[in-house]
């Protein structure tokens, strides 16, 4: 399956996803509204053959949150990047768990760092702080106590 | 009858926890155990007691700074950690490693596969109660730390890659004594074998112990040893090679079933393909510059890159988002460690306590790497 | 003169009881009576004896710690004395000057008792062991029943340390210790009976001296017996790979995770009594016990005797990985007591042949 099938198969069922094809790399970034992902990433799974969630994680672009989901195809060898987006605070978006185990603890980890709530997943709770950590450091505007922000070189 | 004295005889389920501090669990993690008397119903890790923040710090850090940061994540295989930091950002910077310097990094990255892989064999045996092992896998590892002392100037936390190249030129001796090195630690491998890999109580405590079937695997992203110990010949150095291993030959060893001793024995043939590696090498190393040219101030376009290689955890990746300034916008690091473990809870079910060791040491994580 | 000495070092029986006699004249011409003497008697005996079986176990920690460093490219402890020797003692020093610590939740009474126990039924299991000819404390007729009911008794020790210690790791060792010392001491005790067997005694002086010749030792007429006993007695004493109870990597030291200081030192200085025990009566009843090839005292022999076994035990202590519990089990029910029963049966039919 070349990347051209597999840009034609994803567009053919989801006509609003934005594909593009990163540059000298068996890899493409696939753009999606947050409510498909879900159906997407199930498509991506079950037809496309990419059964290895490599890793998920969140960006904070100040205006919105960024997801990417790193998917691996073991068969084809090719990597597909999910991106969507949701609010930075507060932000709800669908869990992918059910269809990558290793979504659990990633999921969990977003969670934990950036506060994004995957919906539908089995047990959300954080993962590398402690339970009663109050805020999600990774997002740019995190005041913790022992955080300070080194001078623009 | 038989009702009535079952019936007097009450069980009752019990917690039971290992760690933070338990001579088990390699660092700091808890894990917590339902248990029926011996038998283990359920398990959950709990982690984050070395979580270290590093993908907040990489965010206030130069790119340059963040170098020695990289070391303390798989603290094991400090080399690793460098590699893929610095391809990832070179990959921004779209610079190209001279071929000596991408020579060197390969040299010094297996022979440091070799020494992570002493630190779990050891370790292993020591879970499974053989105490000789573990100072027999010291012994050699002392060389290689010496070795790599010798190039770095450092035991552990190397910091010898540098963007764009490595930090100097090996010392003058070096290839001798790497070349020593391989001579004296290919008979060591079969050593261990005779000691250990062949010992029937080892076999009986690790045969069909912790069975993780392909799919299984793959669901729970596992990489490395733990998952070509289920069959899957998916070796990052061979399907998407970096650096210069497409020019190098060396074979991926693979499980059959994914238990235990299928993991066991994929990282002892692997320290005998890493040999290998080194001695091809050693032969082949070029002249030529160590540094390519690299700008004072790392100031990448912005964009995204994401690298991945092979570390002896498995798929060790740093992705970086660059917003075009001197600091990575985000740095989110795949750390193999970390979803090697998510599989833990799912494979010791029903097993014994003594299992989860056996199960738990051949899985291999470094604490560093999962908590981050 | 020197004559005299010599033939004294062989025979220390014959010595101890011209002492004996020589103080015994003196406390006569005082006029104390006899019954007092015979008393402090057995209580020099008993103290001479103690004192002897802890400089033994001393020795016998120091020399683990040697042979185990020489396995494992080490050099071992070389410093507090010759070659070491005193760094047993030094250890002991530092064990008893450290603080005694009891968990909050423990039932500070069995905590307390586990100990002394453990240590007891260790050393006073020597009393039926002969050294030498005549070199005996006790010389009772049920001299291998006695030993192995008295060896067993620790256990009770354990499993209170177990229970005390109020420590699930303590507690799930405790119940481990009593499964696996209850289960193998019966195939601890069939491999000896065939010995019993063969000789019509239990007195362990008279099984000593049925093996006079080499070829007369018991290990040629039933070497299954010893290679069960000795797999038995391994476990009985906790040892790699059936160090199940202590499993310092699954269960933190398991019965002894919460002790400290002289009551560690106790249970510490038990396990050693206990293995130099095993190899004792490995040597008693299957290597001759005293007798050796002249040349040597009695009782020099039987200490060589007994530290071969010993350095056996240490060998396998230090290169097999630690079995299962379950598999523990299975060996022993499933292996070891039919084996021995089938020796038992064997043995038999060679006596009904005869």
């Amino acid at each position: 399956m070349t990347t051209q099938e597999i840009i034609r198969k994803i567009s053919g069922r989801f006509p609003t996803v934005e594909t593009t094809i990163i540059d000298g790399e068996n890899a493409l970034n696939v753009l999606t509204d947050k409510d498909a992902i879900v159906q997407l990433c199930a498509f991506i799974k079950n037809e496309l053959g990419y059964d290895y969630l490599q890793f998920l994680t969140c960006i904070d672009r100040l205006d919105k949150l960024e997801i990417h989901y790193h998917l691996y195809a073991y068969a084809s060898q090719g990597t597909i990047i999910v991106k969507t987006s949701v609010e930075r605070v507060g932000g709800k978006i669908q869990s992918v768990a059910a269809l990558w185990k290793a979504a659990d603890w990633h999921e969990r980890e977003a969670y934990d760092l950036f506060g994004v709530v995957f919906e539908g997943h089995p047990g959300l709770r954080r993962i590398l702080l402690e339970e009663d950590f109050v805020g999600h450091p990774l997002l740019k505007d995190f005041k913790g106590k022992n955080v300070v922000v080194l001078p623009k070189i | 009858m038989k009702e009535d004295s079952a019936q007097d005889f009450i069980t009752e389920e019990y917690l039971l926890n290992m760690g933070p501090q338990h001579p088990a669990t390699h660092g700091v993690l808890r894990l917590v155990l339902r248990m029926d008397g011996e038998n283990i119903l359920d398990l959950v890790p709990d982690l984050g007691y070395l979580h270290r923040g590093f993908e907040k710090i990489a965010e206030n850090r130069t790119y340059k700074q963040f170098l020695p940061f990289t070391d303390r994540l798989d603290y094991l295989a400090g080399m690793f950690n460098n590699h893929v930091y610095c391809l990832a950002v070179e990959k921004l910077l779209k610079i190209t490693v001279p071929p000596r310097a991408e020579y060197i990094r390969v040299l010094v990255s297996e022979l440091n596969r070799i020494a992570s892989h002493l630190v779990w064999f050891g370790p292993f045996a020591m879970d499974l109660g053989a105490i000789t092992p573990f100072l027999y896998a010291f012994r050699e590892r002392e060389m290689i730390i010496d070795l790599l002392e010798s190039v770095s100037g450092q035991r552990l936390t190397y910091s010898y890659f540098r963007i764009g190249g490595v930090a100097q030129d090996l010392p003058d001796d070096f290839i001798v004594q790497a070349k020593a090195f391989c001579e004296y630690f290919k008979p060591k491998v079969d050593e261990y074998d005779t000691l250990l890999s062949k010992n029937i109580i080892f076999i009986k405590r690790t045969k069909n112990i912790g069975v993780l079937p392909k799919e299984l695997a793959i669901d729970y992203g596992c990489s490395g040893p733990v998952l070509r110990g289920s069959g899957v010949a998916y070796d990052v150095r061979k399907n998407e090679p970096y650096s210069v291993y497409k020019d190098l030959s060396f074979d991926i060893p693979v499980g059959t079933i994914g238990d235990s001793l299928d993991r066991y024995n994929v990282r002892i043939e692997e320290m005998r393909q890493s040999v290998r590696i080194i001695e091809q090498v050693l032969e082949k190393l070029p002249g030529g510059e160590i540094m390519a040219a690299v700008p004072k101030v790392v100031k990448p376009a912005p964009g995204e890159a994401y690298a991945r290689i092979e570390a002896p955890r498995g798929d060790f990746g740093f992705f970086i988002v660059s917003d075009g300034s001197d600091k990575p916008y985000r740095l989110k690091i795949r750390a193999p460690s970390f979803s090697n473990l998510s599989v833990l809870p799912e494979l010791v079910k029903g097993l014994k306590i003594s299992d989860v060791l056996a199960v738990f040491g051949s899985i291999d994580i470094v604490l560093g790497d999962v908590d981050r | 003169m020197i004559t005299v000495c010599v033939s004294y070092m062989f025979n220390l029986v014959s010595l101890f009881d011209l002492i004996s006699n020589l103080l015994l004249n003196v406390w006569m011409n005082i006029g104390l009576p006899v019954i007092l003497f015979e008393l402090i008697k057995k209580f020099v005996v008993a103290g001479v004896m103690f004192g002897l079986l802890s400089v033994t176990v001393m020795f016998l920690i120091w020399l683990e710690r040697r042979i185990c460093a020489r396995f494992q490219s080490r050099v071992g402890p070389n410093r507090v004395g010759f070659q070491g020797f005193l760094q047993p003692v030094a250890d002991a020093i530092k064990l008893l000057a450290k603080e005694n610590i009891v968990p909050q939740d423990a039932d500070r009474l069995v905590h307390f008792l586990a100990p002394p126990i453990v240590f007891t039924a260790a050393f006073t299991a020597y009393l039926c062991m002969p050294f030498g000819p005549g070199l005996i404390a006790l010389d009772i007729n049920l001299g291998i029943l006695y030993i192995f009911s008295i060896t067993t008794l620790g256990v009770m020790g354990i499993l209170l340390a177990g229970w005390g210690s109020n420590n699930k790791y303590s507690l799930l060792g405790g119940m481990r210790s009593v499964a696996q010392i209850v289960s193998y001491e019966i195939p601890l005790i069939l491999s000896v009976l065939g010995v019993v067997m063969l000789t019509n005694t239990l007195k362990i002086t008279e099984i000593v001296d049925a093996q006079k010749s080499f070829f007369d030792w018991f290990i040629f007429r039933q070497p299954l017996a010893f290679i069960i006993y000795l797999i038995a007695g391994t476990a009985e004493l906790n040892r790699t790979p059936f160090d199940i109870p202590e499993a310092e990597s699954e269960l933190t030291g398991g019965y002894h995770t919460e002790y400290s200081g002289i009551r560690f030192s106790m249970f510490f200085l038990a396990e050693f009594t206990n293995m130099f025990m095993v190899s004792a009566i490995a040597t008693s009843i299957f290597l001759g016990g005293w007798h050796g090839f002249g040349f040597l005292p009695p009782y020099v022999w039987f200490f060589v005797k007994c530290f071969a076994v010993v350095f056996l035990l240490i060998w396998f202590r230090w290169t097999f990985p630690r079995m299962r519990f379950d598999q523990l089990m299975d060996l022993g029910w499933k292996a070891l007591t039919p084996l021995a029963f089938v020796n038992i049966f064997l043995t038999g039919i060679m006596i009904f042949i005869k």
